[in-house]
């Protein structure tokens, strides 16, 4: 077990330097030099030259990229363009809240909603409610997360005129208390939170469905139900729980596809965390906050994956750490 | 004998020999949804395919008297805010959504196929490697580096293609090596070994076409995420660039609160016929699934 946690800790390091080195070679592609866009056009070319030999932009590429990871390992993720030179941890550290309120609680309800219909699915394989669930979580992946999110604000804050139409709060709202302020966030949340849990539903519907599927005919389902234990029991207590195992590492699995969704559902709805701040950093061509959040949502990727092949590793006796 | 006779119950008693892909798609035909769905899709790409010859205008003929007009006999979806007609811009758009699905797809597969054909065969560091790669790219969140990418190579067809494709060949890759991995230990490959063929020949003529039926189910999942993906891309401005439409650029104009509100039969058709497209690509690939599935074969 330590062995096998050990070797999958080790594995970390080769996959968090060549993803690093990914979105370096990627940044590095632009046309132009940082140069281009920051400094005053009446400034001579020669000061720009010397300029650039300050800062070692003339440096071969890798050894810039050591210089990067070195300054990033301590925590400097350079300065934002954008944000009139405020460190890039430090913005990604106001926007990360927003996005993990919306990832996070968009996870807890789609596991919430997708188990027990994926096991009662699976529990009538080709019945009618089977076909139907199958055929509704294949339509739940095949709708375009951003169509999903305008045709709910039309309906729901055009239309109807209940929820709000994007933010994370009324613009320069002051709340008399703590409550009226969650409240407020509940509101905006709703219609970002339904868009995004959508796919992931169906998503986990499947994985659900076809884990069960699989359990139900290994040979201790047999025997528990030789046994005599009534279908609630053989299905709830033996079927159920192990089939929540593969769950947990496509949970893990599923943070990319998760964070990829948050970016349009973010990008649709307005709200104030990483997607939307990519974007802008994309549209400002703010390079350090580009690389900064690129980074920063793979290491978080990386990090999800290790802990949901430990946690796999943990609750399931059966693998073998060879 | 069994086998033929599941797949072919009401055939007449004489024994008669199917092909595989006879077999398959007589079991294909018989899930509904599924043909539906290839009924579907074929009549969207016959229409993206003649899309010149059906439109009833040019795709950028810009008509300024005709502005933001609600659907009519002479404006089937109506127009957009330039005033070129709807109808005409979705036919055209289906043209470029598609074709982005298409090639994005095979460009994933063939790099999926390569690397993970190497992976399988080889083995060892060859595999290491490769592996390491696959959870490098596996580890981004798509659509982030697929935005930084478009924002850093430039949005244009040319770039969503190669973009979508680079960065969606990980499952292909992951799903031939372990089938490789397999059918490197059948006594036919042993048998290319002892009759001397050269390694390349094995896998491009005898270990392929032996993976092809999961590949082949992989391909048409990986195809309607691209369009999806397009589709998002172009909606933030970062793919397809006007004036060529697609369907994801179409529905841009409708970020704008203003245009959502008033303009319904700028977005909804174009939201729709992307839905309809993956939901059908989906839909054959689930069908695919069942018809190649061993395992489902009653």
């Amino acid at each position: 077990m330590r062995i096998y946690i050990l070797r999958r800790l080790l594995q970390v390091i080769p996959t968090l330097v060549g993803t690093t080195f990914i979105i370096f070679i990627i940044i590095n592609a632009a046309p132009g030099n940082p140069m281009s866009t920051l400094v005053d056009p009446t400034i001579s070319a020669e000061a720009i030259e010397r300029r650039i030999e300050q800062l070692g932009l003339d440096r071969p590429l890798l050894e810039r990229y050591g210089v990067w990871l070195r300054e990033t390992f301590q925590g400097n993720l350079g300065y934002s363009t954008r944000y009139r030179g405020r460190p890039v941890t430090d913005i990604i550290q106001s926007r990360l809240g927003p996005t993990m309120l919306l990832t996070f609680s968009s996870i807890f309800l789609s596991f919430i909603i997708a188990v027990p219909i994926g096991v009662i699915s699976a529990t009538r394989q080709y019945s009618k409610l089977d076909y139907t669930v199958v055929v509704g979580a294949i339509a739940g992946v095949s709708i375009p997360v951003f169509f999903l999110g305008i045709v709910l604000i039309w309906l729901f804050a055009l239309q109807f005129g209940w929820l709000p139409v994007g933010g994370m709060m009324r613009a320069g709202a002051r709340y008399p208390s703590w409550f009226a302020w969650a409240f407020d966030v509940l509101r905006h949340l709703v219609l970002p939170l339904i868009t995004l849990t959508a796919a992931g539903t169906a998503r986990f519907v499947r994985f659900t469905r076809s884990s069960m599927l699989e359990v139900v005919r290994q040979d201790y389902i047999r025997t528990a139900r030789a046994k005599g234990l009534s279908e609630r029991v053989v299905i709830y207590r033996h079927a159920l729980r192990n089939s929540l195992l593969p769950v947990v590492t496509i949970l893990g699995l599923s943070l990319p596809f998760l964070f990829s969704g948050a970016v349009i559902t973010e990008a649709v709805f307005a709200w104030p965390g990483m997607g939307t701040l990519i974007i802008e950093a994309v549209t400002t061509r703010d390079y350090s906050l580009l690389m900064g959040t690129n980074l920063f949502l793979a290491v978080l990727v990386i990090l999800g994956n290790l802990v949901a092949d430990l946690v796999y590793a943990l609750i399931d006796p059966r693998i073998r750490y060879d | 004998m069994k086998f033929i006779k599941a797949a072919d119950a009401g055939a007449p008693k004489t024994e008669e020999i199917l092909s595989p892909r006879t077999i398959i798609w007589r079991r294909f035909r018989r899930n509904k949804i599924a043909m539906i769905s290839l009924y579907v899709i074929t009549v969207l790409i016959l229409l993206a395919v003649f899309a010149p010859m059906i439109a009833p205008y040019e795709r950028d003929d810009i008509n300024l008297q005709y502005r933001e007009q609600p659907p009519s006999a002479e404006y089937l979806f109506g127009t957009d805010r330039n005033g070129r007609d709807l109808f005409t811009r979705n036919l055209h758009g289906g043209r470029i959504s598609l074709s982005v699905g298409i090639v994005a797809s095979s460009i994933q597969m063939v790099i999926g196929v390569v690397l993970g054909s190497l992976a399988g065969y080889f083995g060892k560091w060859v595999d290491a490697v490769i592996m390491r790669i696959t959870d490098m790219v596996l580890s981004f969140p798509f659509l982030a580096l697929a935005i930084t990418g478009a924002a850093i190579l430039g949005p244009s067809i040319y770039n969503t293609m190669i973009i979508i494709g680079l960065l969606s060949w990980t499952e292909t890759c992951r799903l031939v090596r372990g089938q490789f991995l397999s059918i490197k230990q059948m006594e036919y490959i042993e048998a290319t070994r002892s009759l001397g063929f050269n390694e390349i020949r094995t896998i491009w003529r005898h270990m392929l076409p032996n993976a092809m039926a999961p590949i082949l189910i992989s391909a048409t999942l990986i195809m309607a995420n691209a369009v999806l993906i397009e589709a998002a891309l172009s909606y933030l401005g970062l793919g397809v660039q006007p004036p060529i439409p697609s369907w994801g650029n179409i529905l841009e104009p409708a970020r704008s609160m203003d245009v959502l509100m008033r303009m319904w039969w700028l977005w909804l058709p174009p939201g729709l016929l992307i839905f309809i497209s993956v939901l059908s690509i989906n839909l054959i690939g689930d069908g695919l699934r069942d018809a190649l599935d061993p395992r489902l074969k009653n």
